[in-house]
């Protein structure tokens, strides 16, 4: 019976000997060769791999998100705000906050530019009350023009609103042609940068503003700039020889009241000259 | 005593007139509803307290500015305006400022140039006064 006892007690001992013991499995368990064959096996290891790279994106992604709340405005949302800027600032001098007259414009300024081809051009037209600023075109987006109208010199002129879309047709193709934003004569380059990594540059916003002032009530356009313009004119205008008419006798006005009216003797600064106009649109007389 | 009573009838026909006077400006009151939210598009604008663009300005509005449409008892909104509601403020936009789709906002994709422009409230006045004094229009092909 004894040996009995002490023989069943050796076999259990040799089963207990024969199993892992606790500590055992556990390194098992944290054995990492094992996982990582595991973790492939399961492609684990892959999407770690993927999230990590996506919230990296993410992460560029945000950066330059932030990055981008410090952009100056583009090129295309820049002139449309300066311009309008422009306005805001100058609006007591240029007195348009009054009730302005309408004078059915629109209608025949967007007739006269499907008239000669100008499609799907958007415009703006500003009516002020101050002789300051006889007309003026502001540049916008591609697509679009600013015009300011005074309407002191509506009346001096008595023009109709053939001539009154004559004279923004003028402009129309000054803006086309760039002559505004080349005269300002200043330094752009803020224009669509970023100051995320510097100081936000406001002087050079005052000086466009400043150099805005400059071309409508000083500088204006050069003698080539408006030889080309008069050009342009008469080359568009000849397919429609009563608009042609009606430009030619717009300017003998023009050329009358800057002569006689000193109030629009600053006229000839900015749009020079009404005389020399009509000099380039006259026929050439023959020498015999 | 006569003295007392002359008050008692003055106080007493004062009650009636006011009385009747709620009575008949009940209707004139007019009920009012909501009847669509649409978004301001343009930069700045002003809400006006009559469908007129030189009509006094009873707040300024920015692009993106929440409005409630409103329709009230008594109110004929002339073509090309619409009676609106921000906040405790009642009166008229042109309908061609609003929009159902929330705009690409210059201040939202500009915000810091935007806030470094540190514009006053006469900028923001005149700025909102702007879209009401442009004579716009678009040239078409036919």
């Amino acid at each position: 019976m004894n040996y009995c006892l002490v023989l069943a007690l050796l076999m259990s001992m040799n089963v207990i000997a024969q199993k892992k013991t606790q500590e055992e499995l556990r390194e098992e368990v944290i054995d990492y060769s094992n996982i990582q064959k595991l973790l492939k096996k399961d492609g684990l290891e892959k999407n770690a791999k993927l999230k990590k790279k996506i919230v990296q994106q993410i992460k560029v992604e945000k950066q330059k998100i932030q990055v981008e709340k410090f952009n100056y405005p583009s090129k295309e949302d820049f002139w449309g705000f300066a311009s309008r800027m422009w306005l805001v600032k100058n609006a007591q001098e240029l007195k348009w906050d009054v009730p302005r007259p309408d004078y059915g414009i629109r209608e025949r300024f967007r007739k006269l530019l499907e008239e000669f081809g100008y499609y799907n051009e958007n415009f703006k037209i500003l009516i002020v009350d101050s002789p300051n600023i006889a007309k003026l075109a502001l540049p916008s987006t591609k697509n679009e023009s600013i015009y300011v109208l005074s309407l002191p010199f509506m009346r001096a002129l008595d023009l109709s609103k053939t001539e009154i879309s004559l004279l923004l047709l003028e402009d129309f193709f000054r803006l086309k042609s760039d002559m505004f934003k080349s005269n300002l004569d200043v330094d752009t380059s803020i224009i669509g940068s970023n100051f995320a990594k510097a100081e936000y540059n406001k002087a050079a916003l005052l000086k466009i503003l400043k150099a805005y002032g400059d071309v409508a009530y000083k500088k204006g356009f050069s003698f080539q700039q408006q030889y080309e313009i008069t050009k342009k004119m008469d080359k568009v205008l000849k397919s429609s020889p009563e608009s042609w008419n009606s430009y030619f006798k717009l300017l003998k006005k023009i050329d009358q009241l800057v002569k006689n009216n000193l109030m629009y003797k600053n006229y000839l600064k900015i749009y020079p000259s009404p005389e020399l106009q009509i000099e380039w649109l006259s026929p050439k007389k023959k020498v015999l | 005593m006569s003295q007392l009573g002359d008050y008692s009838i003055q106080m007493e026909s004062l009650i009636k007139f006011c009385i009747l006077a709620m009575v008949f400006s009940l209707p004139a009151i007019g009920k009012e509803k909501t009847v669509g939210r649409l978004y301001f598009q343009e930069f700045m604008g002003h809400i006006h307290e009559g469908p007129s663009d030189t009509s006094a300005s009873l707040t300024a509005i920015q692009c993106s500015h929440s409005l409630n449409v409103i329709e009230k008892d008594g109110v004929n909104v002339p073509v090309g305006w619409m009676l609106v509601r921000a906040g405790e403020d009642l009166g008229y936009v042109r309908s061609k400022f609003l929009g159902e789709g929330r705009p690409e906002c210059f201040q939202e994709k500009y915000p810091k140039f935007y806030s470094k422009l540190n514009l006053d409230l006469a900028d923001l006045y005149y700025w909102g006064r702007l879209s009401d004094h442009f004579i716009e229009g678009e040239s078409q092909a036919r």
